[in-house]
């Protein structure tokens, strides 16, 4: 991926406390770089959906351990990227959360729906922890 | 997300509003559901008109509701599923399980 145009940070404790901090946080950026507002919908979704992965699976609501969130603007779009100093998972192995045995699960379905709304998902196991990175396509007006 | 509950022909009516993301508000969801089931409500209508969009935590209060009231002898349905939503219960399946409608009025007449 080429350097982007801009970048912001975001850093917050592992605390559901901070979520909507971080959704604020994203919809600001995206909303300068011009996205509409299903577009912003589809942001907003899959960013709290993976701060909230790492909060509560990843870091187990220890508020000492920091979640990091950077925004990126690209020529053709938004790129999201968090990272979490959880012990990490294979997202390929993940239970399949349609499948019947599962479906009525109340957790699980965070990585199908960040890969069915984003253009782009990268995830890395990291030695300390995990990063999920997206990527969401300028649409041509 | 804010929760506003009402009755409608003997019908509870659990409205949200908002973002749906798994906050520390989810907590009034469910003492809404617990209100439900200390009354002894049998059926149960969740109003999806005003919601913004919901992440998974979103969806799985819904799930959790659903599975809690079934277990209670009771029955939950959706009503003004926004297409933000909709789209997110087709990518997990969960069209299947749902019994969603248009209005919160069709909703109650599907009760019989």
């Amino acid at each position: 991926m080429t350097k982007p145009l801009s970048t912001e940070q975001l850093v917050i404790p592992s605390s559901v406390d901070h979520i909507e901090k971080v959704d604020e946080f994203v919809e600001r950026f995206a909303t300068a770089l011009g996205f509409d507002r299903d577009a912003l919908a589809d942001i907003g979704i899959c960013v709290t959906e993976l701060v909230m992965n790492a909060i509560v699976h990843a870091h187990k609501e220890k508020s000492d351990l920091p979640v990091q969130v950077d925004v990126e603007q690209h020529d053709s779009g938004l790129r999201v990227t968090v990272r979490d100093h959880g012990p990490g998972f294979d997202t390929e192995t993940v239970p399949d959360p349609t499948s019947p045995e599962n479906l009525l699960d109340d957790h699980g379905r965070g990585i199908l729906i960040v890969r069915a709304m984003m253009d782009d998902v990268q995830c890395t196991r990291l030695d300390d922890g995990m990063q999920i990175a997206f990527f969401k396509r300028f649409v041509p007006k | 997300m804010k929760v506003k509950t009402s009755e409608l022909n003997g019908i509870y009516v659990v409205g949200l509003s908002g973002k749906i993301m798994g906050g520390p508000e989810s907590v009034q969801f469910h003492d809404a559901m617990k209100q439900a089931l200390a009354g002894n409500t049998k059926r149960v209508i969740i109003d999806l008109g005003e919601v913004e969009w919901m992440n998974s935590s979103g969806i799985g209060l819904l799930v959790s509701a659903y599975t809690t009231l079934k277990n209670a002898g009771a029955e939950m349905k959706l009503a003004r599923t926004t297409d933000k939503i909709q789209s997110l219960l087709v990518i997990t399946k969960l069209n299947s399980v749902f019994d969603s409608h248009d209005t919160v009025e069709s909703a109650v007449k599907s009760f019989g």
